[in-house]
């Protein structure tokens, strides 16, 4: 089973659904596990409103993952194998190319030049040294479970957004208490809102817009957050978290958009 | 079989706190079990940040396991190309001596750059072939458990309750290298230190501030990483 992480971003009138920063990388990852291993599991952490449903926006939650995974490549994503390879054995080609220039009619310094330039690779790539990796498929799995899962840092942000955002436009407030959270994500994602005003007008690279009356399910009973009952510092051992807010849904996902 | 509990901290930072992961993913064996996260917390975590942490825990082992997969890969082939390789540096180097040649003087200095890098590449291969091992074996059959483990071990609870409360009483200030040294130091905890450390020159920022030459010159990712990970709480 891997583990993806979708962020529900609270803002005004719904949620904009973004993929964990680590998504693109774990997508990648799994191009290389076992292919039996490959299940998902995609949580989306929320703000814990007692009528989120995560069954509800199992569809964009996937549409945003699929976006992650076709984000423009960084710097480091496009330097190709051979431009990294010629970027770490570029002093042996230049020597190889020297001593074929210097060996005039002798056959030793020719040899090792053009060992230098072409033996070695060749004889690494026919014994099967640089074999690459067989890659299983990814991503292509028809099952993905959705879960929901209540996050403390997107508590304190719908709050926020909730009280304090009321009539505002800006979403400045909510971009300084990310930061200051370490919730990325979405400061991203308020700052793309700061640009482009309405939410349905995020561009679905920086997240998936999902109104409120679609993610939030009426007919489900309020739970308590654990951590609104708990007094804090105390070192205490932890049991294994109850899930309140987890609610499963297993089975065929339509991809499409 | 019973799973490989690695633990996950809560430990304070300059703005907040902050998770992480005291985990050597080049000693991981998925051979031993499946892997589980215990978090150690001064405080109750809620489901979502226990996921966020374990998604990522997930990301980077397995993105280190596909970087390390192909360690000790083929490593007799590797020493016969290296083996190889001598040779032919040999009949060079008879060749330069043998004739007196000037050139020998010009180019004799850089034939090591050009013809130890098989000689490199197989005594990697060599020394990280175990390595490399584990990280296929968890690519095949590595698995994170999704619920975390029950934090119990005495030791990391005391590492936890010990930080927090120095920082209360005002021991330490709330400053990362004061962190940084108190772990070290007073509090015997290395991982912290490391972490702490980390925090304060992280590679982006080395890599973003260092001047091209300096960039080249840096070390490129270690071989088995203490792996940390930042996530701030709300306090």
């Amino acid at each position: 089973m891997i583990h993806l992480v979708c962020w529900a971003v609270p803002v005004r009138g719904g949620y904009v659904l973004r993929a964990d920063s680590t998504a693109r990388s774990a997508l990648r990852a799994a191009c290389a596990r076992s292919p039996h291993l490959t299940g998902w599991e995609l949580v989306i952490v929320h703000p814990g409103h007692p009528a989120f449903s995560a069954s509800h926006m199992q569809r964009e939650a996937v549409l945003a993952i699929e976006c992650s995974a076709h984000q423009p490549p960084t710097p480091r994503d496009e330097q190709t194998p051979h431009l990294s390879r010629l970027k770490h054995s570029w002093r042996t080609l230049l020597l190889g190319a020297l001593l074929i220039v210097i060996s005039g009619a002798h056959w030793t310094p020719a040899l090792a030049g053009a060992w230098l330039l072409a033996g070695r690779s060749w004889l690494s790539s026919l014994i099967g040294i640089r074999s690459p990796r067989a890659f299983a498929g990814t991503w292509t799995q028809p099952h993905v479970r959705v879960t929901g899962e209540a996050h403390a840092g997107l508590t304190r942000l719908g709050e926020l957004v909730t009280n304090d955002l009321g009539k505002q436009i800006a979403y400045a407030p909510t971009i300084g208490l990310a930061h200051t959270l370490g919730l990325k994500d979405a400061a991203t994602v308020y700052q793309a809102l700061a640009a482009w005003k309405e939410a349905g007008t995020v561009p679905v690279q920086d997240g998936v817009w999902v109104p409120e009356t679609q993610a939030h399910n009426p007919t489900r009973p309020a739970d308590n957050l654990p951590w609104q009952t708990t007094a804090r510092i105390t070192i205490q051992t932890l049991e294994a978290p109850s899930k309140p807010n987890a609610e499963a849904s297993s089975g065929l996902v339509d991809r499409a958009p | 079989m019973s799973p490989q509990e690695v633990d996950a901290f809560v430990v304070p930072t300059e703005t907040g706190a902050a998770f992480f992961v005291d985990s050597n993913h080049a000693e991981l064996d998925a051979s031993d079990g499946p892997i589980q996260l215990a978090i150690y917390s001064p405080h109750e975590v809620s489901a979502g940040e226990a996921a966020v942490v374990r998604a990522r825990f997930e990301d980077d082992l397995f993105s280190f396991a596909v970087s390390a997969a192909g360690f000790g890969h083929a490593w007799r082939r590797k020493t016969a190309i290296a083996l190889l390789e001598f040779v032919i540096l040999a009949l060079l180097v008879t060749f330069l001596v043998v004739n007196r040649s000037p050139i020998a003087w010009m180019i004799g200095w850089a034939l090591p750059f050009g013809f130890l890098v098989a000689a490199r590449s197989a005594l990697h291969a060599v020394a990280h072939r175990k390595v490399g091992e584990r990280a296929r074996c968890m690519l095949t059959s590595g698995l994170v458990l999704i619920d975390p483990a029950t934090a119990q071990f005495g030791g990391s609870l005391a590492h936890v309750r010990d930080i927090w409360r120095s920082l209360e009483n005002g021991t330490i200030a709330r400053d990362t290298v004061a962190l940084e040294l108190a772990c070290a130091g007073r509090l015997r905890w290395p991982g912290a230190a490391a972490f702490y450390l980390q925090l304060r020159q992280t590679p982006q920022a080395m890599q973003l501030d260092a001047p091209p030459l300096i960039r080249w010159l840096l070390p490129k990712r270690p071989i088995a990483p203490i792996t940390t990970l930042n996530a701030v709480l709300p306090l």
